[in-house]
Formats: C-alpha cells, sequence, structure tokens
C-alpha cells in the first residue's frame, strides 16, 4: 500500500515540475518564434529579417495561438480574442489599453487600423471611436506617437471593476501538445539542430554512466577498504593513507578538476607532465563510441575519486570504532568469540548504516558533481546536455532529462529506505 | 551517524582557522578600502598574461585582459563576503520562518475549519488573479491580509465555525522540501539562472537562497522538535505565555549556537557555488572580476598557471578554515 502511494506521489511531483517548467519557460527572454525564425532567416543581423505576418504564420506553426493550459480565468472585460495576439507589441498595447479602462471593440479596432495604417476608413472609425469627448481633432494620422498619445489621454481613466471568468480549453492546448511530443522520445526533435531526443539523450547517458557507475564503486570501495583496515591492522601506512585523502577532500571539485587538467594533459610544464589526453581531442573521436574513448574517462574518474575516498573511508573507521566500544562486543568477547567473528558478524553489519546512507545520498550528487567534470573535461554527458538545453532554450530536450535525473533521485531515495528496513528492522517499525 | 571521532579529529586545527578568517576579513576590508572594483577591472592589453614577480605594479601577475591578478583576489573576496552575508540572511529567515511552523507549531497545534481554509486558498488564488491581470500586487495583498484577519476574527468571536481539523504545517512543509530535494541544487541554480534576463550580483544571491533554503528550514525543525517537548518549555506554555514571548526568550536561545554553526557553514558553502556558478559562466557578468571567473579563464590559456593557482587557493583556504572553525557536532553534521 505505501509502495502505491509513493508511486502516486511521485508521478504527481513529475507532473507538478513539468507545469512549473511549462510556465517557467514561457518567462524566458528567449522569443520561441523569433528563434524559430533566425534559424531561416537569411539576414541575421538585421534587426527586422521578417514582417508581422511571417511572425504571426510561424506563431500559429509553432502553435502558440492555442490556450495555454487546460482551464484559465482571465478578466470578464476582456475577449476570448486577446489570446490570438501573437505579436508581443501588439499584447503590449493591448494590456496597457485594458488597464486604462478601453473596451475590448476599441481596441480590436485599433490594432486592426495598426495592421493597415494605409486604410482611411478604419482610422477614421477608430478615430470616432476612441477619440469621442477628447479635443483632439479626429482626422489625426495613425502613426508611432499615436499610441503614446491614446495612452496619454486615458492615463486617468480607472477600470471598471471586473471578476475572474473561468474558461475549460479542452486538451486542445500548449501544455498538452508540449508534454506529448516531450514523452514521444522519438519523434520529439530539438529546437537547435533538429536531431531527435531519444538517441541524443541515451548516448548521453552512456557517457554520464560511465563516469558515475565507476567512480560510486570504486571510491566506495577504495573508502570501505581503508576505513576497515584502519580499525583492523596497526600499520600505520593506513593512516598516512588517510591523512592524505582528507587533504584532497577539502580541495573545491572544480579547482582540482581545472589543476589536473592545466598541468597534466598538456606539453607546457615539460613533457613528463603530460600524462593525460588533451581534453581538446576528444570532440573530434566522439563518433567511436565508449570504449575507444576510455582514456578520456580516467582523469574525471581518477578526480573524483580522491575527492571523495577519504571522506567514506573516515566516516566507516568511525562507525566500526563506535560500534566496537559498545557492550554487546564485550558480550561477544565473553562469549568466546574469535576477532574476525566479532567484527564481521556483529561490529561490520551495524557500522555500514551510515555507510549506506551515504551512498544513497551519493547517487544524486554524483550526477551534479559529473555536470561540472563534463564541463570541465569537455565529455558529451546528460549534465552537459541540460546545461546547453537550458541555456539555449531547448526545452523539449530539457524537460525530459529533467524528469530523468529526478526519476534518478527519487529512486535512489527509495532504494535508501528499502536497504534501510533491511539492515536495521526497527526503522520501519518506528515510521509506522 | 557517529562522526564524532571525524570531526574532532578535522576541529583540531581551530586556532589556524581563525587566522585565516581573520585574514580573509583583512582582505575584505582591505578591498573596501583600495577599491579594489575599479581596479581589478583595469585594461591593460600590453601586458597581458604577465606571470608572478614579473613586474612591480602586478606582483601576482596579470590575466588575458591585462587585468591585476592582485586585485581580483581582493575584489572576489568583497564579492564572496557580500554574497555569503545576504544568502545566510535571507536564507536563515526562511528556515527559521518554515522551522518553526514545521517544527514547533508542527501538525497538532493550529485548528482550524475546512470550509476556513478553503476560503483561504480561494482568496489566495483571487489574490494572484488580480495581482497578474492588474499589476498592482502590494495593493492586493494588503486587500488579502485584511480580509483573512476579518474572516478569522468575526468567524472566532462569534464561534461560527468551530475549528475542528488540525492544520498539518509540518507534512505541507515537508513536503515542500521533498519536492525542491528532488532535482539536485546545481540544476535549479542553471534553470533559475537562465530565466532572469541579466546577470546581477542580486541573481546569484536570491538562487544561491533557493538552493540554501532547505538545508536549513531542515536543520532549524530538527533542533526545535528536540527542544519542544522539555520541561520547561512545557511550563511555559502551561502558564498561557505567548508564543512569540515563547519562541524569544526560550526557543531562539536553544538554537543559537547550532544556528551559528550552520551560518559559517553555510557561508562555506555559498563561497563554493558562488565559484563554482561563476566557473560554469553563468553567474555574475562577466565584467566582475571573482575566484569563480579567474579560474575559468584560465581553462583557455594553459600557461597561465597563476591564474589557476591564486584564486582556487583562496576559496581552498577560506573554506577550509570557515569548516574547521565550527565546533560541529554530530547531530549538525547529518543536515549539512
Amino acid at each position: 500500500m505505501s509502495a502505491f502511494v509513493k508511486l502516486l506521489q511521485s508521478i504527481l511531483l513529475f507532473v507538478a515540475l513539468s507545469i512549473s517548467i511549462f510556465f517557467l519557460k514561457n518567462l524566458l527572454p528567449n522569443d520561441p518564434v523569433e528563434q524559430s525564425l533566425g534559424i531561416y532567416s537569411e539576414n541575421e543581423f538585421d534587426d527586422r529579417a521578417y514582417s508581422d505576418s511571417e511572425y504571426r504564420k510561424e506563431a500559429i506553426k509553432l502553435g502558440l495561438d492555442k490556450p495555454k493550459f487546460y482551464f484559465g480565468f482571465i478578466p470578464s472585460d476582456w475577449s476570448a480574442e486577446y489570446q490570438k495576439l501573437l505579436i508581443p507589441q501588439h499584447k503590449k498595447i493591448a494590456h496597457a489599453l485594458i488597464s486604462r479602462g478601453l473596451k475590448w471593440e476599441d481596441i480590436d479596432l485599433y490594432l486592426k487600423a495598426g495592421q493597415e495604417s494605409e486604410n482611411k476608413s478604419a482610422i477614421m472609425a477608430l478615430n470616432s471611436g476612441l477619440l469621442q469627448g477628447t479635443n483632439i481633432p479626429n482626422n489625426l494620422d495613425f502613426g508611432p506617437n499615436y499610441t503614446e498619445l491614446l495612452l496619454n489621454i486615458y492615463a486617468n481613466k480607472k477600470r471598471s471593476f471586473y471578476y475572474p471568468v473561468f474558461q475549460w480549453h479542452g486538451i486542445d492546448n500548449q501544455y498538452h501538445h508540449w508534454i506529448k511530443t516531450c514523452i514521444d522520445l522519438k519523434n520529439n526533435l530539438s529546437n537547435i539542430d533538429n536531431q531527435p531526443a531519444g538517441p541524443k539523450i541515451s548516448s548521453a547517458l552512456k557517457w554520464t554512466l560511465s563516469i558515475t557507475l565507476p567512480t560510486l564503486f570504486l571510491s566506495f570501495f577504495f573508502g570501505i577498504f581503508l576505513g576497515f583496515q584502519r580499525v583492523i591492522s596497526k600499520s600505520k601506512i593506513w593512516d598516512y593513507l588517510q591523512n592524505i585523502l582528507d587533504l584532497f577532500h577539502s580541495l573545491p571539485l572544480f579547482w582540482f578538476a581545472t589543476l589536473l587538467v592545466i598541468f597534466f594533459t598538456t606539453d607546457d610544464y615539460g613533457q613528463f607532465t603530460n600524462i593525460f589526453p588533451s581534453i581538446h581531442s576528444m570532440s573530434f573521436s566522439t563518433g567511436l563510441g565508449i570504449f575507444n574513448n576510455l582514456k578520456y574517462l580516467l582523469l574525471p574518474i581518477l578526480c573524483y575519486i580522491l575527492l571523495n575516498a577519504g571522506y567514506i573511508s573516515a566516516l566507516m573507521t568511525s562507525s566500526l570504532r563506535d560500534q566496537l566500544s559498545k557492550p554487546f562486543i564485550l558480550t561477544a568477547q565473553l562469549k568466546g568469540l574469535t576477532k574476525k567473528q566479532i567484527i564481521k558478524q556483529h561490529g561490520l553489519k551495524n557500522a555500514m548504516f551510515p555507510i549506506v546512507t551515504l551512498f544513497t545520498s551519493a547517487i544524486p550528487a554524483s550526477f551534479a558533481g559529473s555536470l561540472i567534470l563534463e564541463i570541465i573535461f569537455n565529455i558529451p554527458g546528460v549534465g552537459r546536455l541540460l546545461y546547453r538545453s537550458i541555456l539555449l532554450a531547448d526545452w523539449n530536450i530539457g524537460l525530459p532529462v529533467l524528469l530523468l535525473l529526478s526519476a534518478i533521485t527519487i529512486i535512489s531515495y527509495w532504494v535508501a529506505d528499502i536497504i534501510y528496513a533491511k539492515i536495521d528492522p526497527k526503522s520501519s517499525v518506528a515510521k509506522a | 551517524m557517529s562522526t564524532k571521532s571525524y570531526i574532532s579529529n578535522l576541529s583540531a586545527g581551530r586556532n589556524w582557522a581563525v587566522i585565516g578568517i581573520f585574514f580573509y576579513l583583512f582582505l575584505v576590508v582591505l578591498s573596501f578600502i583600495l577599491n579594489s572594483e575599479s581596479w581589478s577591472s583595469d585594461l591593460n592589453l600590453e601586458k597581458n598574461y604577465l606571470g608572478p614577480f614579473k613586474d612591480g605594479n602586478h606582483i601576482l601577475g596579470t590575466d588575458g585582459l591585462g587585468r591585476d591578478v592582485l586585485a581580483g583576489i581582493l575584489n572576489g573576496a568583497k564579492i564572496s563576503f557580500l554574497i555569503s552575508i545576504a544568502t545566510s540572511f535571507f536564507s536563515v529567515m526562511i528556515g527559521l520562518t518554515l522551522g518553526y511552523l514545521s517544527g514547533y507549531i508542527g501538525n497538532e497545534r493550529i485548528k482550524s475549519h475546512p470550509f476556513l481554509i478553503s476560503i483561504y486558498l480561494f482568496l489566495c488564488c483571487l489574490w494572484i488573479f488580480y495581482s497578474w491581470s492588474s499589476g498592482s500586487w502590494f495593493l492586493f495583498l494588503i486587500i488579502l491580509v485584511c480580509s483573512i484577519f476579518v474572516i478569522h476574527f468575526v468567524s472566532y468571536k462569534f464561534n461560527l465555525l468551530k475549528a475542528n481539523v488540525y492544520l498539518p504545517l509540518d507534512d505541507i512543509v515537508m513536503k515542500l522540501i521533498e519536492f525542491s530535494r528532488s532535482i539536485s541544487g546545481i540544476f535549479i541554480l542553471i534553470f533559475c539562472l537562465a530565466i532572469f534576463e541579466g546577470r546581477s550580483i542580486w541573481n546569484v544571491i536570491f538562487v544561491i537562497t533557493i538552493v540554501r533554503w532547505q538545508s536549513i528550514t531542515r536543520f532549524i525543525r530538527a533542533e526545535l522538535l528536540k527542544i519542544k517537548n522539555v520541561e520547561y518549555i512545557k511550563n511555559a506554555e502551561a502558564l498561557g505565555i505567548p508564543s512569540f514571548k515563547i519562541l524569544q526568550r526560550h526557543l531562539l536561545p536553544n538554537i543559537y549556537r547550532p544556528l551559528l554553526t550552520i551560518m559559517v557553514y553555510g557561508f562555506a558553502v555559498t563561497i563554493m557555488l558562488e565559484a563554482t556558478i561563476s566557473y560554469i559562466g553563468i553567474g555574475l557578468p562577466l565584467e566582475t572580476v571573482s575566484w569563480g571567473t579567474m579560474l575559468s579563464e584560465s581553462r583557455s590559456y594553459f600557461q597561465a598557471w597563476w591564474l589557476a593557482i591564486f584564486p582556487g587557493l583562496m576559496i581552498f583556504f577560506v573554506t577550509m578554515s570557515l569548516r574547521k572553525l565550527v565546533d560541529t557536532t554530530e547531530d549538525n553534521w547529518t543536515y549539512l
């Protein structure tokens, strides 16, 4: 039952996440219509490389004339026509005029006059409608100053009372279409290079997993081994090793990675320091697949392990020592068990508890850390894909990747709960 | 989680940490005195990529545009200090409010009627609608708050709707934290910074606060849960002392020390986050010189090792001494 509730909760979380991303992406400074027009526009540097009608056509092609969500609330003095204004300038003017108490019919007239400024009769109709009762002559020509004049005339007018009107739009809306294309990975094309999302994400995921999985398992293996050895053996070597790793642990990840790149991938500081392949040569050989490019992954993996193993081993040592000083160990000794038996059967099992906590929280952290490593070492992984798609407002790729990463996070918390219940039956009782 | 021995091992060098902090504060004061902002943006294209200790005017060398590295380090100290102060203030404010609501008040202290709750929610929706459609959000906020007070007062005074349902404040706050924890902090950072049109120091402060509030809230909630059921607080409640007085006289002094600890630790985390996002190239404006932007510049010219070493050392030493300064007990550690 609780698993069902958890599943339901995480589905709700995904829906909430996608809705919030949808509404936040509308706040982005990039105009999607300009973006898609810009690709085909021949003259990139011209400010107005396209006319209003071109803009409108492209916006309709992108589905921007549809309502945003399944339902909506609009003020009672607005018309449903307002949503069909596609050009941002018109929207701004209409909004300004409405908030100054103009009626929708007048604004509609005004915008139509703006579209065909040669049509004298439209302007005359507009003037007689809008400028009634004012001192301005009603044969005023339509021009750029017209809007300003109008806003000035109506500056002191107050908008009359309005109330929200509920509108049901049905499934033919922007959010529904967007989420449908985002989930359909085969036909979901990137806004930037028109590549389908599915292969793009899966190839990036391969790269990221080939960094995160080795780093997670190797760093935990080394950490647990070192922590265990420090308790068991009397040799001082392990303590020295621990001290060195402690020093590494307090280094900032991106600084350490940058230093490694600067000093160990180039000839600039002598032949002998040029141990690892240059990070820039990778971009030419990405087509060859991961197994031919494994040498590029050595440095990031090494970097991550050096930074994390120290903390894990320190935690392991302290937790094992803590357990070994407890009374039940004394009981085990009095029973006549050997040291090996005591540590294996009584100490180690209890000592693994904080390590499991750390492991499950390290999974999402390693994905976040791999973003920085991917940027520094020039690896085409998931983090870099997300970073690029967010910065270039390519949300058809960004949303699936973000959902994937949050699914990984949620699943790792689930796994933590399951492992807790296995190791320590008390925790599940206490929760219920 | 028991990490006591590890922590005591870490806090062995506290005296050095104090010296490190004073050195950092000295740099901050010096950058204000020397007006490092204009000094660090002095361009001199003839003397670009000058190595350290080669020119009397540029002791630590220059970068690709001929800007002095020492000035950049001073400016970076100032900027990281300002960002950390502001971020820790805002996130502790959010953390105290939400932590008090979820930790001290909790699920079983405030009662209400479902009808009243739905009226309040409806009013909030109305507020969002009117502030979106008219633009004057503050006026409508005042109207909203006043109307909620009036409704609450009337229903309380005349006993119209008997409060019979507990408000699950703790559950609500924990769900909120769970939601924000489902995405890694660095992705939230990139996501939010992409939305802002221009780059400024305030955007960075805002965004780091968004990332930091939930760990501080969790921490304060845990601290308040610990002291919530202590005898003298129960006695104070039984005596009828108002809850604000209890907060001021009994709760805050009790969480003062752990709060200071997490603030100092948060300082280190904030410096690290700021450097990271400036390093990726989405944080501070390009003309502002900080430790992160200097480090990111070193990636474009590998021979200039001084651009990578000096700012990186500063980040390392400052965060290290901040971490060593805090006397971290085992309970604090699990929430950081």
